[in-house]
């Protein structure tokens, strides 16, 4: 059986989601691809720290709570290029992979599944590789259909036969059409090649380099349509966290019982509502104590939510409390935040406030 | 090999009749409680704290749940590399085997166990009580006592005397008497079940008992009195937290609402910086509902509360339906209720099997 191994690339990119940005009451953005990755049996997998690498290996640990914590294989640390750090956009440059070509020539996977951390979704990546594999594409790009108008991503360029034409960095705001998702498939030594190249033609961009190359290799597409949230900054990353309250949502990527999204465990006890406790339409979890109203909310890992404390509409993250008496609507709430006595705090969904 | 100063022996091998359906599979240490816990995690818990890191526990009703929960002792950081926890059943030697016929029985079969690790110590705890402590200060009153056997104990109300082994003591905590289960008893002074005996003499005792015809074979009954007739040291420290023995229904119901009254002395094995460890299957967050209601109550991550709840406890991966009212209700891990249906003071199981507690009413 072919097999592949994941590699997920992450920029701390000014205003995004960042690989560790919390998500859905206990989730990091960079759960969704290493859950998806592991669900479809990848049992190496590397991960390129970049300059938070801190708060990274702190959530991923020995990849233990990701079942990747084996005697061989299992989750690796791979440094990123200096350089890189500086070059802050999506625009695919391949200098974290050439940093890491050695991890790339000592693996015996024939495939790489790479992905970035900017996408919330439950794939199964599983059926696709089958299918690629079947099909003997060198390449697999991942996509999905785009109404917003963004900036700072990649859009592939689809010709009217559905054939693969470019992908290009989109710098200013527009809408792009085909959305690529920061994630494909590639044969390891089509990739190695492609690395090569780059090294000795100083093309370091991988959108350059796939158009002149196109014609050599066979360059697939495959359009996500399943349910997927593109996180970049606060006003989407709210409307994700609010969809997750529809159940339809929540089933589909967290609990659909095939594949499980998984996230680093914690040992606090489960949630403990008051007597005077009133929440409705929320997601809540271990670590918690609500004494308050909670409406339309995801409430992060142990929160305190006081007496006569209103909470409505927000994010809550980790640790924080909200005092008696506080008043917050559309707010997102960082980690560790205290809101004091009696403070009300009221923004639009248009714009959420993030207090951190 | 390395030398352990202090090894922990659970006893974790007894049916638990008096939890009925509850251990129908199970044996009672590896009952879910308060959420998202089993009864073994609180003793377990304090056990890491202690930094106790080599455990026997011994098994005998119904292990494989149990097995299984503890698999390596990795939640409670017991995959030492020195130490570790071991699952101890009974079994068979070149003159055949037995099984464990009393508590003191159980961990005379594991001497060899024991040693390996030629310990100073040994804490002989029970699996199936609920409270939070650090064993080192025990030890520490032990050794400064320089006794032979420490045993914890606690102050009860003297109506609730009878149902405990109690103990009579000096002023400098030294036992005097000890009456097991007694209808009049003279002390309050309750024994928890935790037991910092001196290794060797440990041994000696345990063997002596293993010869005896007439002996059940129990710390309780025939250990302890036989060490007091031997002018044994024997001191009792006194512990002033929470602690339950969840042996029956009742008393397990008990232990669970406790939880939602945020009394601090429990409170704080919770939510304080000591957690309780468990082997816990990850599970996505807890969704609460658009119409629904929960006032004093706690829901653990994987389940779904649609319904108006109060004063009951809902299991990980349980689900609560829209027309479902609970009222002082127990709904254990992956219960699944829905139409319409109102339930007070009952447990509920996984089959959805209603355990009343005598005082409640049934739903339909």
């Amino acid at each position: 059986m072919r097999r592949f191994v994941g590699l997920i690339v992450n920029k701390n990119r000014e205003n995004k989601g960042k690989a560790i940005t919390p998500v859905a009451s206990k989730y990091r953005l960079i759960d969704f691809p290493l859950s998806n990755m592991v669900n479809a049996g990848a049992k190496n997998i590397g991960v390129i720290l970049d300059n938070n690498s801190r708060a990274i290996s702190d959530h991923l640990g020995s990849g233990k709570d990701w079942g990747l914590e084996r005697n061989a294989n299992g989750l690796y640390f791979l440094e990123t290029d200096h350089m890189t750090l500086k070059n802050n956009d999506a625009s695919n440059d391949l200098r974290d992979l050439l940093k890491n070509i050695d991890f790339l020539l000592n693996i015996k996977e024939e495939y790489v599944l790479i992905s970035g951390c900017n996408f919330v979704a439950n794939i199964d990546y599983q059926k696709i590789f089958r299918e690629m594999c079947s099909e003997n594409c060198d390449i697999l790009l991942f996509y999905k259909k785009n109404k917003y108008e963004l900036h700072d991503v990649n859009e592939i360029n689809i010709d009217e036969n559905g054939n693969f034409q470019g992908i290009e960095y989109i710098k200013e705001v527009k809408i792009p059409e085909n959305l690529f998702m920061e994630s494909f498939f590639i044969k390891k030594e089509v990739l190695i090649g492609l690395l090569r190249t780059a090294n000795r033609s100083g093309i370091l961009c991988m959108n350059e380099l796939l158009g002149k190359i196109k014609e050599e290799i066979n360059i697939s597409l495959y359009e996500y349509q399943d349910i997927s949230f593109y996180i970049d900054g606060p006003k989407r990353y709210f409307e994700a966290n609010m969809a997750f309250l529809n159940q339809e949502i929540w089933t589909n990527i967290f609990n659909n019982g095939l594949r499980q999204i998984f996230t680093q465990n914690s040992d606090y006890p489960p949630t403990i509502y008051g007597e005077d406790s009133v929440v409705s339409n929320s997601l809540l979890t271990s670590g918690d104590q609500i004494d308050g109203k909670v409406k339309n909310s995801v409430i992060f890992r142990n929160v305190k939510i006081q007496k006569n404390a209103v909470v409505e509409n927000c994010i809550i993250g980790d640790n924080s409390i909200v005092e008696e008496g506080v008043h917050l609507k559309n707010i997102i709430l960082e980690a560790d935040c205290r809101i004091s006595k009696d403070t009300t705090l009221i923004s639009s969904p248009e714009n959420p406030m993030v207090i951190s | 090999m390395w030398k352990k100063e202090c090894v922990a022996m659970i006893l974790a091998g007894g049916q638990g009749s008096r939890l009925g359906i509850l251990t129908k599979g199970n044996a009672k240490p590896g009952v879910p409680f308060g959420g998202k816990f089993r009864i073994i995690d609180f003793v377990l818990s304090n056990c890491k704290r202690s930094g106790i890191d080599t455990v026997g526990v011994l098994t005998q009703y119904k292990p494989l749940v149990l097995n299984k929960y503890l698999a390596n002792g990795s939640p409670w950081d017991l995959d030492s590399y020195h130490g570790g926890l071991y699952i101890l059943p009974p079994y068979v030697t070149e003159d055949g085997g037995n099984w464990y016929e009393g508590t003191a029985d159980a961990i005379f079969q594991n001497l060899d166990y024991l040693e390996q690790y030629k310990p100073e110590y040994v804490l002989v705890l029970s699996g199936d009580h609920i409270y939070n402590m650090d064993y080192r200060d025990m030890l520490e009153d032990h050794k400064k006592n320089g006794g032979d056997l420490t045993i914890g104990v606690l102050e009860v109300p003297w109506e609730e005397a009878s149902r405990f082994g109690v103990m009579k003591t000096n002023d400098q905590n030294k036992i005097t008497g000890f009456e097991e289960k007694a209808q009049n008893p003279t002390s309050n002074l309750a024994s928890m079940g935790i037991y910092i005996f001196n290794y060797e003499i440990l041994k000696e005792f345990l063997t002596e008992d293993h010869q005896d015809k007439n002996s059940e074979h129990d710390f309780g009954k025939n250990i302890i009195p036989k060490m007091l007739e031997a002018s044994r040291n024997l001191y009792a420290y006194r512990f002033n937290g929470y602690w339950r023995d969840v042996g029956t229904l009742e008393s397990y119901y008990q232990a669970n609402m406790d939880l939602l009254e945020r009394i601090p002395s429990l409170n704080d094995i919770l939510f304080g910086e000591q957690r309780v460890y468990s082997n816990y299957k990850f599970l996505p967050p807890h969704y609460i509902g658009e119409n629904a209601k929960i006032t004093k109550s706690i829901a653990a991550d994987g389940s779904t509360v649609l319904g108006e709840i109060s004063k009951s406890i809902i299991f990980a991966g349980s689900y609560v339906g829209e027309n479902v009212k609970l009222e002082g209700c127990i709904l254990l891990p992956n219960t699944r209720l829905e139409g319409e249906a109102f339930y007070k003071n009952v447990i509920i199981t996984e089959d959805n099997i209603v355990i009343n507690l005598g005082e409640g009413d049934e739903g339909e």
